[in-house]
Formats: structure tokens, sequence, C-alpha cells
């Protein structure tokens, strides 16, 4: 192996490691106001500041509850286990949600916290929105020419920039609650699950409040589901809006922008 | 569309000042057109194909030549070349026809996964061969010449046989790319590491310069840190006006990228630039005049 991948090899250990590692440091001139430790923690501080600054910029609600100092404590533990893989900080931290709900389990403190994983995900969705690929234009005509065998493997594509969420507490509203220009507001702790959809509106990720309906029927076009058995389960009791609205109207808010035909 | 390789060249305006594209002044530079030669995006930011970033650079680039500072082609990483993200930058190279791409003389990686920091490199033979075979590659690839960053540093290596400024030309002239001379992050390595900022400038050719970077660092006590959050400092002004007095039309970019300030704040660093290009120009001319009148 060439010096400089054993150089490098040596180096990022040490950045990634709890303990700082004395014998990297011997790599380094000694000498100057800095000892050759001090200058390898620099280097280990600034790592780790950029990491967790990206987590606290996606979980700013998060970061706003548990306050900045215990924020950085959650979020240094999960730099030391969870190394960027994506050269695009935008994308560190998907994991976190995990990470959070494990903590939260984990630790007493947090014990009236545990919605903060639920929290997480709403706030990684929201990121995952706004950086979203446009989506194409609904090819309407195509539709119109498909045979009745092609209905049959006929699924729906919804909007990139659109994610569902299901959640046993009232995250919207603390969601809402932590936003700078809000006021705090009472938040009545509800027994009913609550069913979000966020997707990208004129460059903006929006929170819409969504029915079980509408949740469940786009949780079936996400998991591929053909429109022929979603017609099958829709003729089910449990559903109080007619099936035959929901798809025109999610097709009119462009909340499906798209379709494709399964394989046989 | 046909690659033409005369296409992207290091091109900025000359001489230019520019300032960075941060997205809390989008709003305000895109309703006032301030009077500024140029913006460098930070490419990374704008990659992603959706969202308000990548309609905020289509819609500077049609007031404004703009240049794309990468961070994380990893130059002189022992990772193979990544090509995922170089087609992105590419991709986005083709619909912005930025007048240049410049990214760091460092590397970023480690077995695929990311620092997210500009990492040092040891100035050694092996690495200028190393480093220099990669911008060949990453050149032909972008089809454009690359600027390359020298970055600030906490340390230097024990196995280094080249100061950083031979390193830096060495390679610019084996690989045939331009220079991007970061006059803060000299400063901020000349006292960490008891270099000779002046020494430094004075031995690179500033023919191989394209760009110029002038930023603030944060004075941590023991050491200074390249944290691009404050404004220029005195002494960065003076080696800046050293080097315009040896080429005053070298495009020149103030860089703030943290704790940013308003949008006024970076305009009157910019002015500055062009006072200290102005004057430059001034001095030259007297010394022209004194010459010719002894002649």
């Amino acid at each position: 192996m060439s010096q400089l991948y054993n150089i490098q090899h040596q180096f990022w250990n040490s950045l990634r490691s709890l303990q700082a590692d004395s014998n990297c440091a011997q790599l380094f001139s000694p000498g100057g106001k800095l000892s050759q430790q001090e200058r390898l923690n620099i280097y280990r501080s600034t790592m780790r500041t950029a990491h967790t600054n990206a987590l606290a910029q996606t979980y700013k609600c998060c970061e706003k509850i548990l306050g900045e100092k215990y924020f950085k404590i959650i979020s240094s533990e999960y730099f030391y286990q969870h190394p960027a893989i994506n050269q695009n900080m935008n994308l560190y931290g998907h994991s976190f949600p995990k990470f959070l709900k494990k903590w939260a389990q984990n630790h007493t403190e947090l014990l009236d916290y545990q919605y903060l994983s639920d929290l997480a995900m709403l706030e990684l969705a929201y990121e995952k929105s706004y950086y979203a690929k446009e989506d194409p234009l609904f090819d309407f005509i195509s539709l119109a020419t498909l045979n009745d065998g092609d209905h049959q493997k006929l699924c729906f594509k919804l909007s990139a920039s659109l994610f569902i969420l299901k959640s046993s507490y009232p995250i919207h509203e603390i969601w809402l609650a932590n936003q700078e220009q809000e006021h705090l507001q009472e938040i009545n702790a509800t027994q009913e699950p609550q069913y979000l959809c966020i997707i990208r509106e004129d460059l903006k990720p929006i929170i819409h409040e969504i029915d079980q309906t509408y949740w469940m029927t786009m949780n079936k076009i996400q998991n591929h589901t053909a429109l022929a058995k979603m017609e099958d389960f829709s003729s089910q009791e449990i559903f109080g809006i007619p099936f035959k609205n929901i798809i025109p109207d999610l097709i009119q808010r462009k909340w499906i922008c798209g379709y494709y035909l399964v394989a046989d | 569309m046909e690659d033409d390789p005369s296409k992207y060249t290091a091109n900025l305006p000359t001489p230019g000042i520019g300032v960075g594209l941060r997205s809390p002044h989008i709003k305000e530079i895109l309703a006032t057109k301030p009077d500024i030669d140029f913006f460098e995006l930070l490419t990374d930011n704008h990659l992603a194909e959706g969202g308000h970033a990548r309609q905020h650079a289509y819609a500077i680039r049609q007031d404004y030549p703009v240049s794309m500072h990468c961070v994380g082609m990893s130059l002189g990483g022992t990772d193979p070349i990544d090509y995922e993200y170089l087609a992105k930058i590419k991709k986005l190279a083709d619909e912005l026809e930025p007048a240049c791409i410049s990214d760091h003389l460092c590397w970023t990686s480690f077995e695929q996964k990311h620092a997210h920091d500009l990492l040092p490199l040891p100035y050694t033979e092996e690495a200028i061969n190393y480093v220099s075979e990669r911008i060949l590659q990453i050149q032909d690839f972008l089809k454009t010449t690359l600027v390359v960053e020298n970055v600030s540093s906490y340390l230097s290596y024990e196995c280094s046989t080249l100061n950083e400024w031979e390193f830096l030309t060495t390679i610019a002239e084996k690989s045939n790319c331009k220079i991007l001379l970061d006059l803060n992050n000299i400063y901020v390595s000349q006292y960490n590491n008891d270099i000779d900022a002046r020494e430094y400038i004075k031995n690179i050719p500033l023919n191989l310069v394209a760009e110029i970077h002038l930023a603030g660092f944060e004075d941590k006590g023991t050491y200074l840190l390249d944290a691009h959050n404050h404004e220029v400092s005195t002494p960065v002004w003076e080696l800046y006006q050293e080097v315009m007095m040896h080429n005053h039309s070298i495009p020149t970019l103030i860089e703030w990228d943290n704790d940013l300030p308003p949008f006024s704040t970076l305009m009157k660093e910019a002015d500055k630039a062009r006072q200290h290009q102005q004057s430059a120009i001034i001095d030259n001319t007297k010394i022209h005049q004194d010459n010719f009148s002894l002649a």
C-alpha cells in the first residue's frame, strides 16, 4: 500500500474514533504553538461539528425541544456510529429518527418525549420533499389509450416530493408550535392517530393532515398495488369516502404524477 | 449537445470582483441586481435537481457569470474518482455554463465515507504524481480546466519533502490546471505552521492563478480557524495588495460562508477589493512613468 494510503487510513481512523489517537499525531511535524495532538484535535472537532450542524439543520424542532447542548450529545453519538456515506451533506442523517427512537427508549430523562422520533421523521420528510426531483407531466393521452388488459396492471406513481406519515402523536401541532414564527400554544394530546402528507408545492414543502382513507390509498400506491386490486378492497364497508373520488382527487392535486404497468 | 473542449476554460471576468452566492441573500440579489462582476456558487448546494436551490442558480445565471466551487472531488483522496458525483457537476455545468469550476487540493473521503472537511495532504513526490494524474482525468471528464485551491492547514507532515507552494505549483504545471489562490488560507497556514506568507505568494507564478479568494478567519488564540465568518483581516488585505501590484487583473472573490452578515456587508468587502485593485493600477502606472522618465 502506498504511503499516501497509509497516512489517510491512520488519519481517518483517528478522526472517527471516540478517543484521540496519539500514534496518528506522530505523523505530524512537532513544534510551534500547538502540540501534534492539538493539531489532530482541530480536525477531529471541525469534522464532528460539520456533521452535528448538518443534523441540527435538518432536525430543527428536535434540537429546539431537546436544547442545543443535549442535542449535540445525541448527534455526536450518532456521528461516531454513522459516518456520512454521501457527498451531499443534505442527505446526512436519514437514520437519525430511528437512532433517536432507540435513544429515547434507553434514557429515562426522555420518558415523556417518545414522540421525538416521529417528529424527526416529519422533519426528515420535509427535508427530502424540498430536495426531491421535479415530477414529469402526467401523460394522460397514453393513459386513455390503455386496453382492458393493461388496466389490470396499472399502478399509479406518487409525486417524488410526496411522503406520507402516520403517528400516534400530534406531531404536526408540535412541529407548528416549534416554528420560528409560531407562538407556543397548548397542544391537545389525542388518542387518534395522525395521518400526514408532505409534498412540495411552489418550491416549498407543505404538510397536509389527511384522513385514513387517503393515507391507506397512498400507502397502497407506494407499495406498488395495482389499481385493479385497490378497487377490490375499496368496495369494503370500512371506507366512508367513495373510492372513485379519491384517485381523481389525488391526480388533480398532482399528488399522483404518473403511472406504470406492472410486469406480468 | 456535442462536447466542445474549448467551451469551458477558467474564464472569469478580468479584472473582476465577485461574491459568494448564499441562499439568504438571493431574494435581495434578484430584486436589486447589484453591481458585481460574478457570483460563486457552492456547487454541492445546487446539485439536487428539485427545490429552490437549482432554480436560484438558473435565475442568477440569467444576469451574471458564475463560477462553480466544489468541495467533494477529493483530488488527493485514495478512493477511486467518483464519476457519479462528477456527472452531476457536469450536468449542472452544461446548464449554467460557468466561467470556471474549482475544488480544493486536499482529500475529503476514505473508503467511500465522507469527512465533509478539507483534509491535508503530505507534500511528497508520490502525492504530486498521484494528484496530478487524478486532476488530468477529472479535467478530461468535465471537459474543462479545473481551478485548484490551496487549503488552510493546522499541521504539516513529517514526511513532506517540499513546501506548500512548490507542491501546489508543480501539480498545476503537471496537470495543466489553474490555481485558485486563497490568501486567507495562506495567512491562516502561516500563523498555524510558521510558514512565510510573503515567500509563498512570491513563489506562485501568477500566470497560473485564475482566481483569488479573500475571506475572514476566527482567532482561537493559539491558532487561527478558517471559519469564513468574519471580514477580511488587515494582513490578508496587505497580501492582496502585494499580489495586485504584480497582476491587478486576477478575478477576486469575497468568500463568507458562516454567520452570514447582510448582503451589503459583502458588497462593502467587494468595494474594498476594487479599491485595492485600483490603487495597484495607479501605483504601477506611477512606477511605469518614473521608469519611462528615467530612460
